[in-house]
């Protein structure tokens, strides 16, 4: 897809003005509230058997962050077309290949690094929206692609090795990790990388165990058993994030009109100020 | 203090196998409290009385006639727990009861009986034929069914192996949700949340619903918890994201493509089967494959 088609038009855009310090929209709850995630400073973990709904789930935040002003964005996607529909927005976009996704890691790792010595340098641990440097979201759709399914042994460790590291010290220089697998077992990700991540968001589930190794140790037997949502309503899951406690959500439906829309918008309004050059 | 009983023989608030040394629990726990707070109240009650009456004499007996009052409520109010405790259990049955029952015969007397039959039928014709009142009253139906089957599974609970001898959770209120009814519990010793998880199937079988879910509804205090009782799905339909509406919609700046991109190998029989693995290794293995 190219931008170059687009017409001269005389209106700039004007984007809606969403924050990455403010809370994402996800979707509603069993009350029918709206749930926002406040996504800064965080890390989401998503399960769910294919078809839960889980790439829709990421989607949501995705588009947050692609219309949000102060927000870089690195796609990462094993399966190319449930991202593949924001590379126009994206900083970096990677396909199905582990090592454009390993150097992409790298890259942040020594991104990383530049900013701790920067944030040491003005003497403060986090990063604030004045910084003059933004966040950047990295969605990671399908880890069981680059962490357990192509490439040898080693690429692999080296693979969940950078994004431990990603997840373990992104968080206070701005570097948010959403992640999405079918089921985050130890021969999947290793468990110390599935142990950082704070939330969790667990879509149907076809065993109890299943479910607690998305939401965490304990919480099918107070009931937040996610084998026992209905496979035939997609996108409904159970949320564990503010406040330790979980409870049941259902994502926003976006669709692929609305994602090409809301993605060459993003697209639009962000060309001129790309941070990491493709 | 100690002769003092209603309902001696079946208490309802009571487990029965433990009735007997529960009682007399409840009317120790009585006469303790008698004495500890009346005798409290009375030497503060004749202080204060004393220094502030006119009468310092009068003041100080009237204090501590006052201070024992106090002490005499507060041991008849803990003598007659487990009574209030059943009362608090079935209030809206009681009110309903009272309201029927009472009203009615009130209501009969003083009103041709057919002007009374129309006081009580209209508003029962009328709440049945509302769907929107109906399912109301079905949930409130519900909620006071529910604090009692969980009351009964507590009790019973209580009486199997794993958490013998403990007291009995307070059951607050109840609430409809959208997806069933939340019951609120205040638990006592004996009967910790660990108790309850790993038995929300039971529990499910107990209320009859679908699933239910159980946590803490307060991260300060661990002993006021809620059970969720889930009946239905209220998250059936689509939700609908505000974020295309944030962006005025402007058909120009979609790109569109050329036209269908030429991929081939869309069809198994378009793409080969992989070459064999190269028999030793160093040699020059076949790389990408031409589809
Ligand atoms: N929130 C939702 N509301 C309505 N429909 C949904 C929702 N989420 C998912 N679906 C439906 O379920 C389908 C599968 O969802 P999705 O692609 O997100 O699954 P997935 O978990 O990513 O599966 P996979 O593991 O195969 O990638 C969607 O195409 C959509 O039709
Ligand atoms: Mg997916």
């Amino acid at each position: 897809m190219s931008i170059a088609t687009l017409p001269a038009t005389s209106t700039v855009p004007v984007g809606p003005g969403l924050s990455i310090f403010e809370p994402a929209f996800l979707g509603a709850d069993e009350s029918g509230r709206r749930v926002d995630l406040s996504l800064m400073w965080r890390n989401l973990l998503i399960g769910g058997t294919p078809g839960s709904g889980k790439s829709v789930a990421l989607s949501n935040l995705v588009a947050h962050a692609a219309l949000s002003y102060d927000c870089g964005l690195v796609l990462i996607d094993g399966k190319q077309v449930e991202l593949g529909l924001w590379a126009d927005c994206a900083d970096v976009f990677v396909g199905p290949d582990q090592g454009h996704a390993i150097r992409t890691l790298q890259r942040l790792q020594t991104l990383t690094d530049n900013r701790y010595t920067y944030l040491r340098a003005v003497d403060r641990r986090k990063i604030t929206p004045a910084d003059p440097f933004d966040p950047i979201l990295i969605a990671i759709d399908e880890i069981a692609y680059f962490s357990a399914t192509v490439g040898d042994k080693k690429s692999q460790d080296l693979f969940s090795a950078l994004l431990r590291d990603l997840v373990a010290r992104g968080r206070a220089i701005g570097l948010i990790v959403v992640a999405a697998t079918q089921r985050p077992s130890s021969d999947i990700i290793p468990t110390s990388l599935r142990d950082l991540f704070a939330w969790r968001l667990a879509g149907y589930c076809s065993t109890e165990s299943s479910s607690d190794i998305v939401l965490g140790r304990g919480w099918a037997q107070r009931g937040f058993n996610a084998e026992q949502l209905d496979p035939d309503n997609p996108g409904t899951g159970y949320l564990v994030a503010e406040s330790g406690t979980a409870r049941l959500v259902k994502s926003a439906y976006l669709s692929d009109e609305d994602i090409r829309h809301l993605a060459s918008w993003a697209a639009y309004t962000r060309r001129p100020h790309l941070t990491l050059p493709a | 203090m100690s002769k003092f009983s209603l309902f001696p023989s079946s208490n309802p608030g009571q487990v029965t196998l433990v009735e007997a040394p529960a009682a007399a629990t409840y009317a120790r726990k009585a006469r303790i409290v008698f004495w500890v707070v009346g005798l409290s109240s009375a030497v503060i009650g004749a202080l204060s009385l004393a220094y502030t009456m006119p009468w310092p004499i009068v003041g100080m007996v009237l204090g501590t006639a006052a201070g024992f009052v106090v002490g005499f409520v507060c041991a008849v109010v803990v003598r007659i727990w487990p009574v209030l405790r059943a009362v608090w259990h079935w209030l809206a049955e009681i009110c309903l009861f009272l309201v029927v029952v009472v009203g009615g015969t009130a209501l009969v007397h003083t009103v041709p009986f057919v002007v009374a039959l129309a006081v009580f039928g209209v508003p029962v014709a009328v709440v049945a034929a509302l769907p929107a009142s109906r399912r109301f009253v079905l949930t409130v139906f519900w909620c006071t069914v529910d604090r009692h089957r969980l009351r009964s599974f507590c009790a019973r609970l209580l009486r199997s192996s794993s958490a013998k001898g403990g007291t009995l959770p307070l059951i607050l209120i109840a609430r409809p949700t959208p997806s069933g009814e939340r019951v609120w519990m205040w638990l006592r010793p004996g009967l910790t949340l660990a108790d309850l998880e790993g038995r929300t199937g039971a529990l499910a079988e107990e209320f009859g619903a679908h699933q239910v879910r159980i946590g803490r509804a307060s991260r300060t205090r661990a002993a006021y918890v809620y059970v969720d009782v889930v009946r239905r799905d209220p998250l059936r339909a689509t939700v609908l994201s505000h974020l295309p509406d944030l962006v005025a919609f402007d058909a120009s700046i979609v790109p569109t493509s050329p036209g269908m991109p030429p991929i081939g190998g869309l069809s198994l029989h378009e793409v080969p089967e992989p070459l064999p693995p190269a028999p030793r290794r160093g040699g020059r293995r076949p790389s990408d494959e031409e589809a």
